[in-house]
């Protein structure tokens, strides 16, 4: 009786019939979806199982020298292609020199497939294909690496950043560095790692950075800690004249983690202004500069900190005479304290 | 009755429908949000390349903060579990908050503690500490001793020790996934004004642990803890994500949540006089920051997995729902000012209503709902037609809301591999309709009116340990 009511000539227990309806059809749909999604990635699994099956062996033999590239790209489908090169890039990870050589060269034909895909609308789309091109093929598609540092997303312009910032590959890194005010959402450290992480060549246009005023504060301060990081010796003096010369409390900062890495105790004369600064982290980064690099006229000084209000300048002093070694002092400041 | 009686019955009906429709619909919105924002995760995830962050130097260290209490069936197991984390810098903070159990003793067995300094940096009012010790064998554990303060001081404790930009807060007895650090961290890479993120919470019942670590996946083979997992799901990947979508994220779970130390300090650390220190946490963080006009995130991070283990006996889950119900009262009570204030944006005017309304006083309006329809039905005011299809609507409707949360497990990270446990899964969105949500709904009125008492405390926890699987390793 009441079923039949649903249908019944009650305007609100036939919508009330139609809700119904309509959630046992979304009830059905979204099995479906559940099902289906299963049902796909139990078969993309497979699939992948096989593929692999298949390529791995050819790949090895390609790169023993007992295949030929042909021979293996005959096993490549025209529909495995986007899986071929997923898997290159996967196996590429794992290499270097000419083995990681070899599997660009495997992967060159295949990539013209990727670059069309970064006319897609998709950023996601875009930035894997960036992510891509810069992995397995740098050399030939380092143009379009670069132009999508300028890319409408982030997310694009930043696997763009951080696949042009590698290792023993500096050439690209004054175009990183342009683009640096573009991430400053990013965490400085984070972007510092990624700079360092190109090594010691990319030291002299940091320095550069760092010692240009007319640059942003906050780039400079991401070049300080990239130098800090890669422990450059020459980057003491550009360090300390950005304490002479800024009051920027980031770049300052940054610039005393230099001098705590590399400086010298010609470089103390700018540091110990710093002593008296308002911030806790820049008394606490000056004062473990004059425990590394003072003398035996420092102690006095060194003992103020021990008065400090901020318990971070007590810290640092203290992990910092115990990483010197100088115990013997850490002895003498905690009896007088 | 009186007529009189009888409007005001009819009032509560009233309001009953609108609460249903408001709070499914926005269940159901919340769905279609987490489906969109899921989707575009993992696409993200993959474009991002996370192995190769992975690898990357520039990942800010972290103090993980575990506060324990009771805890000596799952914490040495626990603590391992955290020890061998993949994350290039961190160190692990265990606070053992007066257990009256063996805590300590088999932390400082196993892991070789010894009495040692470090100077709180933080300045946060706690119980007294005993002491603090630190591993031999692992140079990057501490555990402090302290008197019983509650989990709240316990954390705070933690955190005046913590000397890292972010700290992690844990509970001692969850497993997190050995990349879980690595995921969770993300947003304050590529946000720096990220304050706080949270992570999923998985239930472990049913899986296979091994030296810490989560080998095996599957469904419990009781019925309560796999009612759980379904709610979990649903809590999670429709509701976080939802709101994660439109940036409105109002709770971190206590068990999995990475904050910035110097903005949680700057907003008092966590408050001591309520049992759902984390919700508050979070709230209090939305109110900080928007009052002082800086510009932040709170985030929800999907994939970064912490297993729990979940109640599988009636008495201990109502338990814990009843703390979750007054700890959700407290926190929302207590930052009432927000309630449809546009200074405080979206939170102000969608999350924080949403929250208040239909989460807080749902069991209230729910339980009086079902008792004017009863009144309603026995005095035959009701048409047989209307009740027969309000109910199955009710019924159908959690339904659909529980298979979108497991077709959204499946559209995303699918980790439960058996296609039985996922056939599981869809049935247990029908069952779960017929008695567990009305006693949920029961225990969460239970909270209700201890909250009005001011009840306080952790009530019980009992837990079997990691090291007791439900199946054998194979």
């Amino acid at each position: 009786m009441t079923w039949a009511a649903l249908a019944g000539p009650d305007p609100a227990l036939r919508l009330l019939g139609v809700g119904l309806l309509a959630l046992l059809l979304l009830i059905a749909v979204l099995i479906r979806t559940a099902l289906t999604y299963r049902a796909a990635n139990n078969r993309t699994r497979a699939q992948w199982s096989r593929r692999e099956a298949a390529w791995e062996p050819a790949v090895l033999g390609v790169l023993g020298g007992g295949m030929t590239d042909a021979e293996l790209h005959q096993l490549v489908g025209r529909d495995d292609r986007l899986y071929f090169i997923e898997y290159l890039l996967r196996f590429a990870r794992r290499l270097q020199g000419d083995e990681r050589a070899t599997i660009e060269r495997l992967a060159a034909p295949y990539l013209p497939v990727i670059a069309a895909r970064l006319d897609q609308r998709d950023d996601e789309f875009r930035a894997r294909a960036i992510n891509t091109l810069s992995s397995l093929g740098l050399a030939d598609y380092g143009r379009l690496v670069v132009a999508a540092l300028d890319d409408r997303s982030d997310l694009v312009a930043m696997v763009a950043a951080r696949s042009l910032a590698r290792p023993g590959v500096p050439e690209y890194a004054e175009e990183v560095l342009r683009r640096l005010g573009r991430f400053q959402q990013w965490r400085p450290s984070f972007l510092a790692s990624m700079l360092a992480q190109i090594g010691l060549d990319v030291a002299p246009v940091l320095r550069r950075t760092l010692a240009d005023a007319a640059v942003e504060p906050a780039v400079r301060t991401i070049a300080a800690e990239a130098l800090r990081e890669l422990h450059d010796p020459e980057a003491a003096d550009p360090a300390a004249l950005v304490l002479r010369t800024s009051d920027d409390r980031d770049l300052v900062a940054a610039s005393l983690g230099v001098l705590m890495e590399v400086g010298q105790r010609d470089h103390l004369e700018a540091v110990r202004p710093l002593i008296a600064a308002k911030e806790p982290i820049l008394r606490a980064r000056a004062y473990a500069i004059v425990a590394r690099l003072g003398g035996p006229d420092d102690v006095a000084v060194i003992r103020t900190a021990f008065q400090d209000d901020s318990p971070w300048v007590v810290i640092r002093v203290v992990d910092t005479l115990r990483a010197a070694g100088a115990l013997d002092v850490l002895a003498q400041l905690g009896e007088a304290s | 009755m009186s007529s009189a009686v009888w409007t005001v019955i009819g009032w509560l009906n009233e309001l009953v429908l609108g609460y249903f429709v408001a709070l499914n619909t926005g269940y159901l919105l919340s769905s279609l949000a987490a489906f969109q924002a899921l989707r575009r995760y993992t696409r993200r995830l993959r474009a991002l390349d996370l192995s190769d962050l992975l690898a990357s130097a520039g990942m800010p260290p972290i103090t993980l903060v575990a506060p324990a209490y009771n805890e000596e069936a799952t914490c040495v197991d626990a603590i391992r579990s955290l020890l061998m984390l993949s994350y290039a810098e961190f160190e692990v903070i265990v606070v053992n908050d007066g257990s009256r159990d063996d805590t300590f003793g088999r932390l400082r067995a196993a892991f070789d503690l010894v009495p040692a300094n470090r100077l709180a940096s933080g300045t946060l009012p706690t119980a007294a500490i005993a002491q603090v010790y630190r591993s031999e064998g692992h140079r990057n554990l501490w555990v402090i001793d302290k008197a019983n303060g509650g989990k709240a001081d316990a954390l705070n404790a933690g955190l005046n020790y913590t000397r890292t930009p972010l700290f992690c807060a844990i509970d001692a007895d969850s497993l997190l996934e050995r990349d879980a650090l690595t995921r969770i961290v993300r947003p304050f890479l590529e946000d720096r004004t990220t304050v706080a993120a949270g992570g999923i919470i998985r239930i472990a019942n049913g899986c296979v642990v091994q030296d810490g670590s989560v080998i095996s996946i599957g469904l419990p083979s009781e019925l309560l803890p796999r009612l759980q997992v379904l709610e979990y799901l649903r809590a999670f990947l429709a509701g976080r994500m939802g709101w994660e979508a439109i940036n409105s994220t109002l709770i971190i779970s206590g068990a999995f949540g990475v904050f910035r130390r110097d903005v949680v300090l700057g907003a008092g650390g966590y408050a001591v006089d309520t049992v759902g220190e984390d919700m508050e946490l979070v709230v209090r963080l939305h109110r900080y920051c928007r009052e002082r006009k800086q510009p932040y995130r709170i985030a929800f991070v999907p994939d970064p997995v912490a297993w729990t283990e979940c109640p599988n006996r009636i008495a201990v889950l109502r338990r814990q729902r009843d703390r979750w119900q007054r700890g959700l009262i407290e926190s929302l009570t207590r930052h009432r000012v927000m309630l449809f204030n546009p200074r405080y944006g979206r939170i102000g005017l969608l999350a924080y209503p949403f929250f208040f309304f239909l989460e807080m006083l749902g069991p209230a309006i729910e339980l009086a709902g079902y008792l004017a329809f009863l009144a309603t039905v026995l005095a035959g005011r009701a048409s047989g037609a209307y009740v027969v299809g309000f109910l199955t609507l009710a019924f159908v409707l959690g339904t659909v809301l529980s298979i979108a949360a497991v077709a959204l497990e499946e559209l995303s990270f699918h980790r439960y591999p058996k296609t039985r446990d996922l056939a599981n899964l869809i049935w247990l969105g029908v069952v779960e309709n017929f008695g567990y949500r009305q006693l949920t709904i029961m225990w969460r009125m239970g909270g209700t009116l201890s909250a009005l008492r001011r009840k306080h405390g952790w009530g019980r926890m009992e837990r079997q340990g990691f090291a007791a699987p439900v199946r054998e390793v194979p």
